[in-house]
């Protein structure tokens, strides 16, 4: 006997966070990427 | 000489006790050795599966009875303490650039499209009868990434292994056969020859930070993905940072090498004839084929929706790269679309939601262990 109710729960959880794991991972690597261009940059203006 | 001797030699040869599953099993695993010589579908993996197959199922040969040569580390590496494919994702994480993901992140909406297919696959084996643990197994094949499908089946459903682990290989050795005409049906000629932009320079620094910043993220949301992940993204770790070079080299040749013939030999060693010879076996290669269907056409499908909304157009052919096979997929979106357009060059964008795709699998695997394991 297939649990249906169970199946969805993991179709909704699963598919669901992988695609929230990925949103929040590009958030984060833009920020991150950023964050490192802004720090090269001021270096890069502070040594010229 | 006593003839009594003489009959019981004769009944312990392996002779008296073949099989015609065995005589099949056989056929099978040379069938897998042709593929990998002649035709070069994935020979690093089907030479030694197709082999392990083929002396497992010899009669008598105890490759498998407890303490039997491929039993102990089939055991102990892959079902007991699931070694082996964190060490090849190791590996693999060695011989991965990110850039193409950091130049455009963008492209990480495209590899978590492409898992669409291991979940339509694991309701489509939830119907054939198959168990929830059993279904996630299978369905993970539509990830295209085969330590991955190795990784999870051996902890939810480990009698599927054999059939899985050689479901998934087999079907990313068959991506430049299966992804091109589902990529011809879902696009129109004037998508194929979209051109993109060339891809920013991506700093070493950005290079060196981005598999601290993936693992962080990652296993913060999902820890059952972290022995994968974290593999992953140490060997990347060991190749970016540009220090540890003979670190970064062993990784990704000596001992991925070493690992890889016991995977495959042990995998192959998983399917006797009585194991792998049952309707089941027929059942997941069947769904394997849709699992990866789908995930090319999911992949190919956030495209065309992520063009509605961006200026600078995809060409949705690199959706089909969402799904792992890396860089098979990407390779085959480049082939696509010179098909249309001589001077289109794709491949480096698609290499973005390719890697996208072994992270995606990589995260619904490690949720489908949070949730079934």
């Amino acid at each position: 006997m297939i649990d249906w109710a169970r199946a969805f729960e993991i179709f909704i959880i699963g598919f669901g966070g992988v695609f929230l794991t990925l949103i929040i991972l590009l958030s984060g690597v833009v920020l991150f990427s950023r964050i490192v261009n802004s720090l090269i940059n001021a270096l890069t203006i502070k040594s010229d | 000489m006593d003839s009594g001797i003489f009959r019981e030699i004769i009944l312990n040869t392996g002779f008296m006790n073949l099989t015609l599953g065995n005589i099949i099993m056989w056929a099978i695993a040379l069938l897998f050795i042709f593929l990998a010589i002649r035709k070069n579908y994935e020979p690093l993996l089907l030479v030694p599966i197709g082999f392990g197959m083929f002396i497992v199922n010899l009669p008598l040969s105890g490759l498998m009875d407890e303490g039997g040569l491929l039993w102990v580390p089939y055991t102990y590496a892959i079902d007991r303490f699931d070694l082996i494919p964190p060490i090849i994702f190791m590996g693999i994480g060695a011989m991965t650039d990110f850039r193409p993901v950091l130049a455009n992140p963008k492209t990480l909406l495209l590899g978590a499209a492409a898992q669409f297919g291991v979940y339509i696959t694991f309701f489509g084996a939830l119907m054939l009868g198959f168990s929830l643990p059993e279904a996630a197994s299978i369905g993970i094949i539509g990830g295209a990434d085969g330590p991955t499908t190795i990784f999870l089946t051996s902890k939810l459903a480990p009698h599927l292994l054999g059939a899985t682990a050689v479901a998934a290989y087999s079907y990313m050795a068959l991506v430049p056969i299966i992804q091109p005409p589902i990529m011809k049906l879902l696009t129109t000629r004037a998508e194929r020859r979209i051109r993109m932009k060339s891809l920013r320079h991506v700093s070493k620094l950005e290079a060196i930070g981005f598999p601290l910043v993936a693992t962080l993220i990652i296993c913060l949301l999902i820890p059952a993905a972290t022995p994968l992940v974290g593999m992953f993204m140490v060997g990347n770790l060991f190749k970016e940072s540009g220090v540890v070079e003979r670190l970064s080299s062993t990784a990704q040749n000596e001992l991925i090498n070493i690992v890889t013939i016991f995977l495959g030999l042990c995998i192959g060693a998983t399917m006797p004839a009585a194991v792998f010879l049952r309707p089941e076996s027929l059942f997941i290669f069947a769904l394997g084929m849709v699992a990866f269907s789908f995930s090319t056409a999911a992949g190919i499908v956030m495209a065309k929706i992520m063009n509605l909304f961006l200026t600078n157009k995809l060409n949705p052919l690199i959706g089909a790269a969402g799904v792992s096979a890396v860089p098979m997929a990407a390779r085959v979106a480049q082939i696509v679309a010179r098909n249309e357009d001589k001077g289109n060059f794709i491949l480096m964008q698609a290499m973005g939601p390719n890697v996208a795709g072994v992270i995606g699998t990589l995260a619904a695997a490690g949720l489908f262990l949070s949730m079934l394991g």
